[in-house]
């Protein structure tokens, strides 16, 4: 008995990934490549949120570049983002190779470890605002305990800065333990119990082993981290509110946008964060596939 | 005789009549029971901003809805995010909120969105405008102008104020200690400024290490003359509104053509004293406890409730209750309100405003009317709100002596009302349609010169720049 058409189709290979990617497909038509396209419409328009949009040609893409605000946010969002990637990653890596010994009460530290990522973002940064507070933060009375002079953590342009990049840290370096572990537990045994009997010492095995072999989860790490930190943006919520030379690109992006209502002149500052996130994520993206293909 | 001691009696009579009448002739005499049958039932959503103002408005909401029979919802919403939210829903005309909670600089912005009160009332009230109007008399006619367009079009009811008011120690005021230090020092009197320069002196004069004495008594931590708050928050912008008005400054000023407002300019006058504004808020900086630099209104009345400053000289009124409490946590202490140095504070408030998108806008309108009664506003003040009918504020119960922490405020904020009134109309604020991106960018021009990221002819400069932008790009009017 021959199979109807119907059941032909269903065999049919190329339909059949057709049709189990089509909502998909679907989806990201509707909810990101119309967002996307539509914002670079606008990003050539003066739409202000009243009456019609008209078109400006580049002058918007012009204003960003020679927008000296712009460009100090811009530098501010590269030294945090290098800066968390570097001490999640060799913070991180530490915190990895500890909690990947066996030890008396592991599942409690691990299970601690993980809390910070389970906390709302906004709640985060307002906590670590009292937290961290010159006159009536815990740490402060703490260190004034000690005999130690008052941190002015959220209070002056050289410290807030910082401080945001901690807070930034503290929520998301579960995150990279966490993966690292993950990549630790996974290790093949046989060659490090025959590095071992080579004799090579335990930082020779870190480097020459270890490492190259957790290095597509430390890209996978930094390719998130990046995407992730170019829009960071609730740390600031609770503490500067871009102040105090804090102010970060999605929150110029939040505020051209959302409280000037400038959505021309916001849409062209999210497509330049956009741009430059996907040139970083393809670079970082090629780096992972040589990765994993062992190249 | 008799009839003199009669005579006598009646006068006295009459007069205690005439006293006892004198709040009912403030009384505009509307209460709920005064309502009209209201045919459309559609429920009403309201905005209100979150905090302890929101919680003590929901009863009353509760209550119109239980006498009208038309169902009250409310969403509150934090101050940062309100303009936002309320904008998005405006713009897009979904009718989302009925009644709009605005600020009064939103005002002009608004006013393509909002119903005319006048003509609501026309349509709904049996006593058209009259009755509108027996119940807004008695707010302060300054808070009014600010609820209304610049061409005069009342489209809200302000039901909560945030006037400044300068709040100090009392108990350090009146030290004979202290006094005759400051004045060996200083060569005048200690007492409330009522020049900045005197602002300055006591900032300097009250800012003490650890170890120093303050009222005779060695302080066991730093204390300091002022509470400022100079982080990136509305705040700033407020403080310098504060000293550029009292100057007689604006930021901008308005230009007039045969009465009628055609555009703005920074005059040469309003250059000077911004730049004064810029540089004194440098200087007050130098007297604030640390971590003003990020401060807002909590961390700012914190300061003086825990006993490290001396003085808030720019403070919203409605946190005077919680300033009050300095009291309670220093042994000694009493706070007292005075005016603002030059009686110009950033005078504004919150008004409810019926959105032109609104399903029932009947239901919104007797709402409004509800909250700005007499009776309304009465017991809110009486419960401790920061009121804004002038005429219940006025009532000779509410001073200092009958109720230190609910009514503290009143007296310099009457006062400054007063003084104010007449220059309301000329305020950059209540007159750009663009005033809600302004205000944003002024914050950050404010902050910016007060953590020293600028220099006062910098921000001078940046205000400039950035006003001539905004305005150009958001407003009707032009700059000239």
């Amino acid at each position: 008995m021959s199979a109807t058409p119907k059941a032909k189709l269903f065999e049919d290979d190329r339909f059949m990934k057709w049709l189990l990617i089509g909502p998909l497909v679907v989806f990201l038509l509707a909810f990101m490549v119309y967002p996307t396209l539509y914002s670079l419409y606008m990003s050539f328009t003066d739409y202000v949120m009243k009456g019609d949009p008209n078109f400006v040609g580049l002058d918007n893409y012009r204003w960003v570049l020679s927008d000296k605000a712009f460009w100090e946010a811009l530098g501010r969002t590269v030294y945090v983002l290098v800066l968390c990637i570097a001490i999640e990653l060799v913070v991180g890596m530490a915190l990895a190779l500890l909690l990947n010994r066996n030890f008396r009460g592991q599942g409690i530290v691990r299970g601690l470890c993980f809390i910070p990522l389970l906390v709302s973002p906004l709640s985060m940064s307002l906590m670590w605002n009292y937290i961290l507070h010159i006159q009536f933060g815990v740490v402060n009375t703490v260190l004034g305990w000690l005999g130690i002079e008052a941190v002015p953590f959220l209070s002056t342009p050289s410290m807030a800065l910082n401080t945001i990049v901690f807070i930034t840290v503290w929520q998301w370096l579960p995150f990279s333990v966490f993966v690292l572990l993950a990549g630790l537990k996974g290790m093949p045994r046989d060659q490090f119990e025959a590095a071992q009997i080579d004799g090579a010492s335990s930082i020779r095995t870190f480097f020459r082993l270890t490492l190259p072999l957790l290095k597509p989860l430390i890209i996978i790490i930094v390719l998130l981290r990046v995407m992730w930190l170019m829009r960071l943006f609730d740390p600031l919520y609770g503490t500067t509110r871009g102040g105090l030379n804090t102010e970060l690109l999605d929150w110029m992006i939040y505020r051209v946008s959302f409280v000037f209502f400038d959505i021309g002149q916001g849409a062209a500052y999210a497509l330049f964060a956009l741009y430059l996130t996907l040139i970083v994520g393809a670079l970082l993206f090629k780096q992972l596939i040589k990765a994993m293909d062992g190249r | 005789m008799l009839f003199q001691k009669t005579s006598g009696l009646v006068a006295v009579a009459a007069a205690a009549a005439v006293a006892l009448a004198a709040p009912a002739i403030a009384d505009d005499g509307f209460t709920l029971a005064d309502i009209p049958e209201i045919e459309n039932k559609e429920p009403i959503h309201v905005a209100l901003e979150a905090g302890g103002a929101a919680d003590l408005i929901i009863p009353y909401l509760q209550a119109f809805s239980e006498a009208t029979g038309v169902p009250v919802t409310s969403e509150s919403m934090v101050f940062a995010t309100i303009y936002s939210k309320e904008v998005v829903e405006l713009q897009g005309q979904t009718g989302a909120y009925d009644v709009v909670v605005t600020e009064t600089s939103w005002t002009n912005e608004w006013r393509d969105y909002l119903h005319s009160l006048n003509e609501l009332a026309e349509k709904y009230d049996p006593e058209g405008v009259a009755g509108l109007q027996k119940v807004v008399d008695g707010i302060d006619p300054g808070l009014l102008r600010m609820a209304s367009t610049r061409d005069g079009v009342l489209v809200g009811v302000p039901y909560y104020t945030y006037t400044m008011v300068s709040i100090y120690r009392e108990d350090l005021f009146n030290d004979a200690g202290e006094q005759a230090a400051f004045k060996e020092r200083y060569g005048y009197d200690l007492a409330p400024a009522t020049e900045w320069q005197q602002l300055v002196d006591q900032a300097q004069f009250f800012t003490r290490k650890k170890g120093e004495t303050l009222r005779g008594e060695t302080l066991d931590h730093n204390f300091y003359g002022v509470s400022m708050m100079a982080g990136r928050f509305p705040h700033v912008q407020d403080e310098l509104a504060a000293m550029v008005w009292s100057k007689g400054g604006h930021w901008a000023s308005p230009v007039r053509e045969d009465g009628k407002l055609v555009g703005f300019t920074i005059t040469d006058k309003d250059r000077e004293v911004l730049e004064w504004a810029f540089t004194l808020y440098q200087e007050l900086m130098k007297y604030a406890p640390p971590g003003s630099e990020n401060a807002f209104w909590d961390f700012a009345t914190a300061q003086f409730v825990e006993g490290n400053t001396a003085i808030i000289p720019l403070m919203y009124n409605g946190l005077w209750n919680w300033a009050s409490t300095v009291q309670a946590e220093v042994p000694g202490a009493r706070a007292a309100a005075a005016p603002v140095v030059g009686s110009r504070p950033y005078t504004g408030a919150f008004h409810f405003a019926p959105s032109r998108d609104s399903g029932n806008p009947e239901a919104a309108y007797w709402l409004l009317k509800f909250i700005g009664s007499y009776a309304t506003q009465k017991e809110m003040i009486e419960g401790g709100w920061a009121g804004t009918h002038a005429k219940v504020l006025g009532e000779p119960d509410k001073t200092v002596e009958t109720n230190y922490a609910a009514y503290g405020w009143i007296p310099p904020t009457l006062e400054q009302w007063d003084a104010q009134a007449a220059d309301v109309d000329n305020y950059l604020h209540f007159n750009s349609s663009a005033f809600g991106k302004i205000y944003e960018q002024m914050t950050i021009i404010g902050h910016e010169n007060a953590t020293g990221a600028t220099t006062p002819a910098e921000s001078l400069e940046a205000w400039e720049t950035s006003f001539g932008r905004l305005q150009k790009k958001f407003g009707e009017l032009p700059v000239q």
